[in-house]
């Protein structure tokens, strides 16, 4: 999973003979550097962002979205705020899009799927306009029924990130609300192409429970030193990979 | 002997435009970054109206009663600590100010504090590796400050809203200073009366601790109909002075009490007037420098305050909780200790601009306006907010802090880019 | 969309000009699974679209093991897996059944290329609005009735999500159809809908379902003695249909006409309390309730009764009533709604006050009274119905109004940037069956 532009003198600052040399020494094929193998655009969707923030959602996005910035990938966010609904924000590099939920509901389950029209509408514009999209990162179980759906009709990678699930948040209770969030949370588990979670606990949780693989699941360390380059390796990967399954 | 110690805080913060109200789209300069970031047309609207409701005539009306009372046996004392940034501010829209409270220093009866220059919470890295020395740094630079305005060396020291414990005690006694300033609340006290000097715990470092039922009454009683004794009048002030048993009286409070927080109707300018004359009716009654304070009485014993105890003089639970009792505040205080250690080894030309703007978002009062409080705390808390609610403010604080975060890192990539376009044509 | 005497304008177009338009249409229920009328509305005008050269599919529910993809008398039935869906209640399985028609639709739109989606009703707006933004192609609502018309009003959360979903979906619609006046205007005051973005085109009736031979004689002794008249109703005991209106009109009728026979067909809520009042009211066995009856003996008993009576409280069309036209049976309708445009009072069927027993037990008496001018009534019913009613025609009227907008959708700036179809080697030809 090693991105190979690490390693080589930035390309950018040289002129062309001296990049045609280079790549003709150390036998790479123009293929690889390709940069539709990287990720361009990514568009996080959120239910919690500053200044409304309940748990720790608002801050992993912030920062995954900050460092995503930093790299020169264009990074849109996606989030719920009513009083601020159809506002673009631009801060430190990125976008973030204000959506608000037109249908009054009763409980988050609806609120949630209800939000999905909304969510789709903000990204099949954002498509629309830039082009392209690279991958989409649904945080946490309300997002998920709008990833999912873009994944299938806009053929783009969904990444989950899961901050908890509901066997921990009801344990051991059994009616039709929960069961519903745990079909989506599983459904979502199965379609999207790489679980992030935050720690091995969690990680144990979502094997247990829902029967997903081992290297399906990542551990997100925002303490970490380079974390801005991994979650780019990441995300690299993903795309990647995807493009493989597309051009079969 | 019962001794008056009279100290004035002076602040005034660079405040934020309000959360909504900031938007960084497109901005890549600091230039541009200070001008959108902060509220500058706000900050010289207050400073002007406190500027005359309050700075200039109090000055006034010390400067009289200190001239009044110079000649005799026992003079009118008192002692001030003016914030960096308030110093620049009034600097740059009301330089009068400045000049009164040059006039106070020529008067020889007045004694400047030290503090930390932007009014920050940088007293509370120093348990941190990356930031401890931040603490230090921010108040040589304010001594720097009252040395080129006033021609005056401090000799004690109180931090912001004076927090306190036992660590930062010894900071600055390895500072040189002789005392520390510091809230004298019951829990620290323990059946100890206010009104003595004492021993920080394992430093040789004597502490004044304020009288907050006292000085709550002139800042905070002093209009209300509900106290007892409202109104308060000067001779009734005093008799309670006179009548106390201690030693030292410490009436520690906000400049702003005079004028803006009691208003020049309610009287507290006539009862500042005539307080030095009731006072000194009495025999055994007079006014002291805190300097003067501790060289003339002793140390009656030791006060201890552990680090995870930190006491302050800011609402009632007279904590850090003013600051960082919830989630958002934590937060942002995060994202300013990120900054710190990002900027330990930063290299780059533009290190001492980020490094001011660093400064200047870690004063304390924009955390203040983060607060979720209830009651009364919470009307206090919105009294002095600019903006209309908690969240606003958190939006733009974070918002600043993450611009800047994100235009350090993108210096950080033009310098690592350059040194590396250089590195290469140099191998050629 | 009408002309005057009924016929559909062309605006002058031959034959062979017309492009044959894809159009998705999104349903709940369609048979075999069926709650209300919602279901047989879909087949019927698919199944008549085929003719007006528009390649219909719809995607549907499936229950108890009937999903799959099939090719249903020129129409594309695709139905997804509907069973085991966990949900609370039936609002919210309503919006997760969304989810699987989102995952489906997305493999219908890399097959084919869609020019429209058509939606039916509230339940399935969220996939219809993702879908209409996703793909940017445009949208037609059909209305069949509002939620704050059933049950009578606004009284809950789940009530104000059904209205705020049927308000987004008029919202985001680029036209809105709705099966008469009653309803357009309806759905203009209730959500501030601008009139011209609404369409009235009525339901329609297979009147070819009703012709058919059967022994009258034989089949009225199950339901009634030779020489009673039977008084039918049809419909769903709730307090829209009005049922306990002809409940209580019942001794006026046996008053004057004591050879009528009451047959009541059809379940719901109220029937236990109807039946407790029809015992008090009338003499034994002169009220029968049958419930539900199979589709082929319904029609067989609306053709055989000699009233049909409709008292309905709020009804947005009443395909009941074109059915009794094209049995060919004396209707006696309530002055409501679509009913109320259906019918003209002594043209083609009966007027009477809404929620009034008295006029309803006049209605009754009078067609019993006079059986000629009921025959009259029942011809010129007939008629009417096999021109203007005909699903055929419907679907005319309905190509129109996609035709119009995708005339509309020719002239704007919002277009999908790209063709999701074409990744997918091209239109796959229809006819798969699976």
């Amino acid at each position: 999973m090693s991105n190979m532009n690490d390693n080589n003198p930035n390309l950018s600052a040289l002129s062309g003979k001296i990049t045609e040399k280079i790549i003709k020494r150390l036998g790479i094929s123009e293929k690889d550097i390709e940069f539709n193998k990287k990720a361009k655009t990514v568009v996080l969707i959120t239910p919690d962002f500053f200044p409304r923030m309940s748990n720790e959602i608002a801050y992993t996005t912030n920062e995954i979205a900050k460092n995503l910035a930093i790299k020169g990938i264009n990074t849109h966010l996606i989030t719920y705020d009513p009083l601020k609904q159809g506002q673009i924000d631009e801060v430190a590099g990125f976008k973030v899009h204000y959506v608000g939920n037109p249908i009054r509901t009763y409980s988050p389950l609806t609120w949630s799927l209800t939000l999905s029209m909304e969510i789709s509408r903000v990204i099949a514009d954002i498509f629309h306009e830039e082009g392209n999209i690279d991958l989409i990162h649904a945080h946490e179980w309300l997002t998920f029924p709008a990833g999912m759906h873009l994944q299938a009709a806009l053929k783009k990678p969904l990444l989950v990130n899961y901050y908890s699930i509901e066997h921990i948040r009801n344990p051991g209770i059994c009616n039709g609300y929960t069961e519903a969030v745990k079909q989506i949370e599983w459904m979502s588990s199965v379609k999207s192409k790489k679980i992030f979670v935050n720690s091995d606990f969690l990680k144990d949780c979502i094997k247990k429970h829902y029967g997903v693989k081992e290297n399906k699941i990542n551990i997100l360390d925002l303490s970490a030193e380079d974390f801005d380059k991994k979650i780019v390796r990441d995300y690299n990967w993903v795309v990647r990979e995807w493009r493989e399954i597309m051009e079969k | 002997m019962v001794s008056v110690c009279f100290y004035f805080q002076v602040h005034q913060p660079k405040r934020l435009k309000r959360g909504d109200k900031i938007k960084l789209k497109g901005v890549k300069t600091l230039e541009e970054f200070e001008k959108r970031v902060f509220d500058h047309e706000k900050n010289k609207k207050i400073m002007k109206k406190v500027a005359e409701k309050c700075y200039l005539p109090t000055n006034k009306l010390m400067l009289g009663l200190i001239d009044n009372y110079k000649r005799q046996r026992k003079k009118f004392k008192i002692s001030y600590s003016l914030s960096g940034i308030f110093i620049e501010q009034a600097e740059k829209y009301m330089p009068e100010v400045i000049e009164t409270f040059q006039w106070l220093a020529d008067t020889g009866c007045v004694e400047f504090l030290d503090e930390t220059y932007y009014h920050s919470l940088s007293s509370l890295w120093i348990y941190d590796e990356d930031l401890k020395n931040e603490f230090i740094e921010q108040i040589k630079l304010h001594r720097e400050l009252i040395w080129s305005y006033f021609k005056q060396k401090p000799k004690v020291f109180r931090n912001t809203e004076l927090i306190f414990n036992n660590d930062i005690a010894k900071v600055a006694k390895s500072l040189g200073y002789k005392a520390i300033l510091a809230e004298g609340i019951e829990h620290i006290l323990n059946g100890k009366s206010p009104e003595h000097i004492y021993h920080a715990y394992n430093t040789k470092m004597p502490v004044l601790l304020r009288h907050y039922r006292l000085s709550d009454d002139i800042s905070f009683r002093f209009s209300a109909p509900w106290f007892e004794a409202w109104p308060l009048t000067a001779d009734k002030f005093a008799s309670w002075v006179a009548s106390c048993q201690g030693e030292v009286i410490n009436l520690f409070m906000d400049y702003e009490t005079f004028g803006e927080h009691q208003w020049e109707c309610t009287g507290i300018f006539e009862f500042m007037k005539h307080l030095p004359y009731e006072l000194l009716k009495y025999e055994h009654v007079d006014f002291v420098t805190p300097t003067e304070a501790v060289e003339r009485y002793p140390v009656r014993g030791t006060i201890d305050v552990p680090g995870w105890q930190t006491i302050s003089w800011a609402d009632i639970e007279r904590d850090l909780s003013a600051w960082l009792s919830n989630d958002m505040q934590r937060t942002a205080f995060k994202e300013m200790e990120k900054i710190g250690r990002m900027l330990k080894n930063f290299k780059s030309e533009k290190k001492e601009e980020f490094k001011r703007l660093w400064r200047e978002l870690q004063t304390s009062d924009h955390l203040y306006y983060c607060c979720t409080k209830f009651w009364a705390d919470g009307d206090i808390h919105k009294y002095f907010s600019p903006y209309n609610s908690p969240f606003l403010a958190f939006e733009g604080l974070i918002k600043s802090l993450d611009h800047l975060q994100y235009l350090m890192l993108k210096e950080r990539e033009k310098v690592r880019e350059e040194a590396e376009s250089i590195k290469i044509s140099s191998a050629r | 969309m009408e002309g005057n005497n009924g016929e559909v304008k062309n605006n002058g177009k031959k034959e062979g000009d017309e492009k044959k338009i894809t159009v998705l249409h999104l349903s709940w229920e369609y048979p075999p699974h069926k709650v209300g009328g919602l279901g047989t509305h879909v087949q019927n005008l698919s199944k008549a679209e085929v003719e007006a050269n528009i390649q219909p599919i719809v995607l549907t529910c499936g229950f108890n093991g009937n999903c799959g993809i099939s090719l249903e008398d020129g129409v594309l039935v695709y139905r997804v897996d509907a069973d085991g869906i966990p949900a609370e209640d039936f609002f919210s399985w309503t919006l997760q059944m969304n989810i699987l028609l989102q995952a489906a639709s997305a493999e219908i739109f890399s097959k084919y290329k869609i020019d429209l989606i058509h939606a039916h009703d509230w339940l399935v707006t969220t996939t219809a609005v993702a879908l209409k933004h996703i793909y940017r192609i445009p949208l037609v609502a059909t209305i069949h009735a509002l939620e704050s018309g059933r049950y009578g009003g606004i009284k809950g959360d789940r009530q104000m999500m059904i209205h705020d979903l049927e308000g987004k979906l008029v919202f985001e619609a680029w036209r809105v159809i709705c099966c008469s006046n009653f309803m357009k205007y309806s759905v203009v005051g209730t959500f501030c809908c601008p009139e011209d973005k609404v369409d009235v085109i009525p339901n329609g009736v297979n009147v070819s379902d009703f012709e058919f031979d059967y022994n009258r004689n034989e089949f009225k002794r199950k339901y009634a003695m030779p020489e009673e008249k039977i008084v039918l109703f049809v419909g769903r005991h709730v307090w829209e249909k009005g049922l306990d209106v002809l409940i209580g009109a019942i001794p006026m009728i046996l008053e004057r006409h004591p050879e009528a026979k009451f047959v009541i067909t059809g379940d719901g809520y109220l029937r236990g309390q109807c039946e407790s009042l029809a015992n008090q009211i009338a003499p034994q066995g002169k009220v029968l309730f049958t419930g539900y009856l199979p589709d082929k003996e319904l029609k067989m008993l609306m053709k055989t009764a000699d009233v049909m009576v409709i008292p309905s409280r709020y009804e947005p069309f009443g395909i009941v009533a074109l059915e009794g036209l094209a049995a060919k049976t004396p209707i006696v309708v309530a002055d409501t709604g679509g009913l109320g445009e259906i019918v003209r009072h002594e043209e083609n069927g009966i007027k009477i006050w809404v929620d009034n027993s008295e006029s309803l037990a006049w209605g009754v008496n009078y067609i019993l009274d006079n059986p000629e001018r009921a025959k009259q009534i029942v011809e010129n019913g007939y008629k009417e119905v096999k021109e203007k009613y005909s699903w055929v025609s419907i679907a005319k009227q309905t190509r129109q109004v996609y035709e119009r907008i995708l005339a509309e959708y020719s002239r704007v700036n919002w277009k999908p940037r790209f063709n999701f179809w074409e990744k997918r080697n091209g239109v796959s030809e229809l006819g798969i069956k699976e």
